[in-house]
Formats: structure tokens, C-alpha cells, sequence
């Protein structure tokens, strides 16, 4: 796999020589005369109040956690479905015993993929899929008037 | 061993980019001549005939306005940020199959075969494999969709950086939108391939369309999967009706706010490659690659044949360059609870059951047809469930008034908006 | 093969190189970020050594999902603009010593591989082996049948448990927000189970 890494470092390199190389000549030809006004944030000409790197909702940190959930299944799903579609295949072909052996491995998977659905499905019924009305459950009286 | 050839090498690299970047420039051009088209407008037509030289004036505006680097900005991560975006856009280009002169080898079966003898069979079939005419620039890669996957899934990484490290609200917004969109619709994403895999039994990405040769196009007996594939790669790639990261009236330029000039060029840049991949890809999974009802075979020399080929997967992912433009001026665009709610409890669901089906279809053998008429049953079944039952994410989310034992005066909602 | 060594080189620094950046640097999303650098170049030395499924899943897992969930949680705790973490001389001796008995054992390690006689040029056979293995297959003795069950209930605990921290935050909102404490939970639970 040697060619694969040196390909994909030389695409890499090339592409950087390519960036820097339109960095540098954007650089040469472009006027640069700095500001105090250029260097303040952009909120459509309001003073920006406090900072932006603040502590933000807390659903998105949900969003990701289910997201690798589900990425770590799916990556599960791909050698178990090169197996299975090589196994219908052979029995296509008329092997007898590919097709009990798909069966074998379709029964195993349901029950891999099943006990992460008993998951999903009780995340869905007790609202966490929501995104507006898991806000709603939160119900802070001073946090209602907060945009 | 697969020969490397470091000439060879440079000159594709150097090819595809020459190729890649002028593309990207006239889809810019195409973008704004097919949004005026669907408005009734003329679109640019000062600048050469037919505005054909737009995409030059552009690009030499990119590198004659200043970039001005605000001060309150990390800078290492705020220059870091368009790079990262702009390769990880162009490297998913190397694995795409652009019309090839000798299917892929198999993998080799390790069951009760010598080791040493595997590895010469492998070796045997890869040089044979090398020593033919292919017009992709990694070949032979085993897990091709894998590999495209995961670069998709670092797509996110110049979105969060270039959000973050701009210390300004509206780009941490968007940037905060745009990660939990794109790491939500690559859920389906996945699972919409997977259906794919299940009939083909490879990851290959030339072995896929090899199969859909012998077989017929996937989008026939898997449209639920192809339209599922491909909502999910618009909001992969911020289109709209997702675009909610740059929405422009709430949030000005989304993560993109703070930049300019070439900084902002090569989001844009990253941005439009990434339509030219999935675009690509959405042929290569789905529609059968460079094959065109054996049109492909007619021509026999190696060469033109591969030309041939390359033509006919360049005019089908032109077609989905089109679909993009066109998509963009007919739906408006999603809320943000909506779009969240489409990817975890429509589509999802929907490709799951699909999956199932594809399952069921390939344990018992049976027609492949069969496949098509579950798909659009499926389809047909998950709009009536949600005209019927209202709970769509199209309809308004059923936002409660909260009843609390005594509301205070002048506090009437218990919903913050978001 | 010298290519390979040289590529191997190449990754090797990439990989160091970001993981001392993780160790040393003092802005947490910085530390995120090197980490990430250092994920890409280990599923580099995968794709190296052949393993494009683990090279891939990699990609996948840990640089795709477990990073942006990283970086995520790292946004959510980093109140105000960097926060800085300030080593003690007692960690970086800590550190230290665990690094460097790690690095005795890698190194062992592979210089047993490299007594064993194998290349890195040995290709490895598609993904196919790795689904039959889990999927129970006796491949060279080895099933992987239980482990690979395990790992959904481990996903389904790690799921709940998820959703359960997401609506403790919730109950610890209203309490901060001076409401009757005792009838909070059930309060939710109402709530959540109930559609109109």
C-alpha cells in the first residue's frame, strides 16, 4: 500500500505548493493597508458585546454523541456487508450453503443493529430527538426571555 | 507491488487540478446564469461574450482585494481552516473511477490457502491489474466508498475551525449548525451506500460499477437509497435548502463572515469540488459510472474507449452539477429544528427500513424488481404517515405552551427561540 | 523498500510532531486540534501498513466522529477565550515516565515484528476476513462473535447514558432556577412521555 500513501502524499504536496503558490503571489499583488476598523469584529456595525467563544447549547454535544454512535455502527455495518452480499451472491451462483450461511449472518446482524434500535427508539419516545421541545422541557423562568 | 511511476503521477495530479479548477470557476458562472435563468434575469454578460470571462475577473478579484486579518482572531487555526477544507475537498478526487480497461481484482480468499501463495495471487493481479489503461488516480483501492466516507466526514473540520477561530458570534453560529448538520445527514449518507454494498458485495468503487454493468444502475432498484444519497450529500456540501450555515439574513456570512479575498476563496473553492465529488459519486454508486447501455463497449481501442467513458461519466455528473443549480431556486429553505428533525426521524428511519429491505430481498433471492416497488412504497408510505399524522418535519413542530402553575405577567412563552 | 521507510518517516514525524503539540500546548482547542493531526497520521501508518478497512475506520471513528465530539465538548467547557492549562512539574514528571515506559513497549514490540521476518509490503486481503471474523467465522482460531455483540450493548448503554446526562443538565437548570426541588423529576418525566 506504499503507492497508495506516496499518491495521496504527493496529491497532498501538490496541492500545498499549489495554495501557497497563489498565497504568495496573492500577497505580492495585493494592496494591504490596515485598519483599526478592519480589525474589529464584524456584527453589521454594532460593538460586539463579550466574546464569542462562550459555552454554547448543550444539544449539539447530543447530536454528536448520537452521531458517533451511529458512525461507529456503520462502520461496523461495511465488512458485515461485504460478507453478506458476497454470501447471496455465491448462493445465487447455487451454493446451498452460502445461503443458510447469509441467513446465519443476517439473523446475527438484526440482533447487533436491534439492541442499538432499542436505544434509538427510547431517545425518540422520551423526546431527545426534538430539538425544539427539548428546549421547552428545560423551562428556566430566567432563561424564557433569553434569545 | 503496484509500479509507481512519479512522472506519470505528476502529470494526472497536475491534470486533475488543471481540470478541477477552471470547472469550479464556470460552475460559479453556471450558478449564477442558471439562478438567473430561473429568475427571468440575464445574468453577468458584461465581461466577455456572454459573461463568459466572469470566472477570470472573479478569480483575479480574489487576488487583488486585500485580506485584512482581524486582530481578535486565532490566526494559526483562522489561515489553517480554508486549506484544510480546500484538501480534504480536492484528495476525495484521487479514488473516483473515470472510465476503466480491466475490472478490478477480486480480494483474495485467505481460507485455507497458503499465505505466501495469497500474496503472489494478490501481487499477480494487481500487476496485471496496474499494467492496464485506468483513469483513477489511486486504483485498486479496496474500500473506495469507505475512503470517500471518511474524507466527507472530515469535511467538518474546516467548518468548526474556521468558525471557531474567528471569534465572532455569527461565525461560531453557523459553524456550530454546520457541524451537527453534516455529522447528522452522514447517518443516512452511510446507510443509503450500505444498500449499495449489500447487491455488490464490494467496497471497490470500479467493482460497483462493474456490477451495475452486468446488472443495471442501482437507481433503478434502489431510488430510496439515491434519494436519500443524495439529500444527504446537499446538506453535506451546505446547498440549499440547507444552507442554514451561511443563511444570510440571520447570520450575515455564517463561518465565512470574517474572511476575505483568497482566504475566501478557497472555502468556496473547497465548497464547489465538494459538489464535484459527490456529484461524481452519486454516478459512480448510482447511476452506473462511465457504462451507458454498452455504449461504452462499442469502441474497442483502449484509449478512446477510455475517453468514451470519461465523457459519458462527465455528462451524468454535468446532469447532477445542473440538479444542484436548479434545486437551489426551487426549495426554500429548512428551519433549523426541521432539518434536524428530517435527518434523525425521517431519514434515518427510512434508510433503515430500506436497509431491511434490501436485506430481505438478497436472503431469499428475490427479484430485484421487488426492491423497486418496496422503495417506492416506502416513499409513498412515509409521505402519507406524515400528511396524515402531521408530525413531518415540513409541518410546524408542535411546540407546547408550558403551563406552569403560575406564569409570571408578561411571561408568556416557555419556548426560547433558537 | 525505501519508499516506505521514507513515507513512514514522513508520517512518524507528522504523528510526533502533533502529539507533543497535544502535550504542550495550553489552549485546550489547540490541544484538540493537534490530537487530530496526530489521529491522521496514525490511519496514515494503517494505509501504510495495508490496513485500508482499519485505516479507514480510523478516518471514520475516531478522526470523523470521536474528534468533532471531542472538539464539541471542549467548546462546550472552554469558558472565555483560551483556557489555559498550566502544567505542574509533578504531571510533566507523571507524563514522562508513562510515556517513556510506552515507548519501550512499542519499541519492543516492533522490534519483534521486525525479527519475525514479515515486510510491510505483505499485503493484507480485503475486509472481508475482518466481517467473517466478527461475524463468528473461525479465522487462524480466532471468533469474534461475543465481542462484536458486546460492542452494540456497549453503544446502547453509552446511548442512554448519554440522553440520561443531557436531561440531568436539564433538572440541574431548573434547580438553579430556584424550583420546588422535589417534584423535578417526575415533573420531566411527565413531560417528555406525554404528546398532545
Amino acid at each position: 500500500m506504499t503507492a497508495l500513501v506516496a499518491t495521496v502524499a504527493v496529491f497532498m504536496s501538490v496541492g500545498l505548493l499549489f495554495v501557497l503558490a497563489n498565497l504568495l503571489l496573492g500577497k505580492l499583488v495585493r494592496p494591504n493597508r490596515p485598519s483599526v476598523e478592519k480589525g474589529e469584529i464584524y456584527e453589521c456595525g454594532e460593538k460586539p458585546v463579550g466574546t464569542a467563544w462562550i459555552q454554547f447549547d448543550l444539544r449539539f454535544y447530543v447530536v454528536a454523541l448520537l452521531f458517533v454512535l451511529f458512525d461507529v455502527e456503520i462502520a461496523f455495518f461495511f465488512p458485515w456487508a461485504v460478507v453478506f452480499g458476497e454470501a447471496t451472491q455465491a448462493a445465487d451462483a447455487g451454493h446451498p450453503a452460502a445461503r443458510s450461511f447469509a441467513a446465519f449472518t443476517f439473523v446475527e446482524f438484526l440482533i447487533f443493529f436491534g439492541i442499538l434500535l432499542v436505544g434509538f427508539a427510547y431517545l425518540w419516545r422520551r423526546g431527545d430527538l426534538e430539538w425544539v421541545r427539548s428546549m421547552s422541557n428545560e423551562r428556566p423562568p430566567s432563561a424564557t426571555r433569553g434569545g | 507491488m503496484i509500479a509507481f511511476d512519479w512522472l506519470t503521477l505528476l502529470i494526472v495530479i497536475a491534470g486533475v487540478i488543471a481540470v478541477v479548477m477552471p470547472t469550479v470557476g464556470y460552475l460559479t458562472l453556471a450558478e449564477r446564469k442558471v439562478s438567473a435563468w430561473v429568475q427571468d434575469r440575464l445574468g453577468p454578460n458584461r465581461v466577455g461574450p456572454f459573461g463568459l470571462l466572469q470566472p477570470l475577473a472573479d478569480g483575479g478579484k480574489f487576488f487583488l482585494k486585500e485580506a485584512p486579518i482581524p486582530r481578535h482572531v486565532d490566526k494559526i487555526f483562522f489561515l489553517l481552516a480554508p486549506a484544510v477544507s480546500m484538501a480534504i475537498a480536492l484528495v476525495a478526487l484521487a479514488v473516483v473511477p473515470w472510465g476503466g480497461t480491466q475490472p478490478p481484482p477480486d480480494p483474495v480468499a485467505t481460507q485455507g490457502v497458503e499465505p505466501a501463495a495469497v500474496v503472489q495471487q494478490y501481487a499477480d493481479t494487481q500487476g496485471g491489474y496496474a499494467k492496464s489503461f485506468n483513469g483513477v488516480i489511486v486504483p485498486g483501492l479496496d474500500v473506495g466508498v469507505l475512503v470517500v466516507f471518511a474524507l466527507g466526514s472530515l469535511a467538518v473540520y474546516g467548518v468548526i475551525l474556521g468558525g471557531w477561530s474567528s471569534d465572532n458570534k455569527y461565525s461560531l453560529l453557523g459553524s456550530l449548525r454546520s457541524s451537527a448538520q453534516i455529522i447528522s445527514y452522514e447517518i443516512p449518507l452511510g446507510m443509503s451506500v450500505v444498500g449499495v454494498l449489500l447487491f455488490s458485495g464490494t467496497l471497490n468503487l470500479e467493482g460497483i460499477i462493474q456490477w451495475q454493468k452486468q446488472h443495471g444502475w442501482f437507481v433503478l432498484f434502489q431510488p430510496l437509497a439515491f434519494l436519500l444519497f443524495m439529500v444527504s450529500v446537499y446538506a453535506e456540501c451546505n446547498r440549499l435548502p440547507f444552507d442554514l450555515p451561511e443563511a444570510e439574513q440571520e447570520l450575515v456570512g455564517g463561518y465565512l463572515t470574517e474572511y476575505g479575498s483568497l482566504n475566501f476563496g478557497m472555502f468556496m473553492l473547497g465548497e464547489y469540488t465538494h459538489m464535484i465529488t459527490t456529484s461524481l459519486l452519486m454516478t459512480v454508486v448510482f447511476w452506473g459510472g462511465w457504462s451507458l447501455f454498452g455504449l461504452e463497449d462499442r469502441v474497442t481501442d483502449p484509449i478512446w474507449g477510455a475517453v468514451v467513458k470519461c465523457l459519458i461519466l462527465v455528462t451524468k455528473t454535468g446532469f447532477f452539477l445542473f440538479l444542484y443549480l436548479l434545486v437551489r431556486w426551487t426549495i426554500p429553505r429548512f428551519r433549523f429544528d426541521q432539518l434536524m428533525g428530517l435527518a434523525w426521524k425521517v431519514m434515518i428511519p427510512l434508510s433503515l427500513l430500506h436497509l431491511l429491505a434490501v436485506m430481505l430481498v438478497r436472503q431469499y433471492s428475490l427479484s430485484n424488481w421487488v426492491l423497486t416497488a418496496i422503495s417506492v412504497g416506502l416513499f409513498l408510505a412515509a409521505g402519507v404517515y406524515a400528511v396524515a399524522f402531521g408530525t413531518g418535519p415540513n409541518n410546524a413542530p408542535r411546540r407546547r405552551v408550558i403551563s406552569s402553575p403560575s406564569p409570571p405577567v408578561g411571561e408568556g412563552l416557555g419556548v426560547r427561540g433558537s | 523498500m525505501n519508499l516506505t521507510v521514507v513515507l513512514f518517516a514522513m508520517l512518524a514525524a507528522v504523528t510526533a510532531a502533533s502529539a507533543v503539540g497535544v502535550a504542550a500546548s495550553r489552549s485546550v482547542v489547540r490541544a484538540a486540534v493537534w490530537l487530530l493531526f496526530t489521529l491522521i497520521g496514525v490511519a496514515g501508518v494503517y494505509f501504510l501498513l495495508g490496513a485500508e478497512f482499519l485505516g479507514a475506520a480510523q478516518l471514520i471513528v475516531y478522526v470523523g466522529g470521536t474528534m468533532v465530539l471531542m472538539v464539541f465538548g471542549v467548546m462546550i467547557t472552554n469558558q472565555g477565550p483560551f483556557a489555559v492549562l498550566r502544567t505542574k512539574p509533578v504531571e510533566w514528571a507523571v507524563g514522562g515516565v508513562l510515556a517513556g515506559g510506552l515507548f519501550v513497549l512499542l519499541a519492543t514490540a516492533s522490534l519483534n515484528f521486525v525479527s519475525s521476518g514479515k515486510t510491510p509490503d505483505d499485503p493484507l486481503p480485503g475486509i472481508s476476513p475482518i466481517g467473517l471474523s466478527f461475524l463468528g467465522v473461525e479465522d487462524g482460531g480466532k471468533s469474534y462473535l461475543l465481542p462484536f455483540e458486546v460492542v452494540s450493548v456497549h453503544l446502547l448503554v453509552v446511548l442512554v447514558a448519554a440522553a440520561y446526562l443531557a436531561r440531568a443538565k436539564r433538572r440541574v437548570n431548573q434547580v438553579a432556577s430556584g424550583k420546588e426541588q422535589g417534584t423535578n423529576k417526575e415533573d420531566t418525566r411527565q413531560e417528555q412521555g406525554v404528546t398532545p
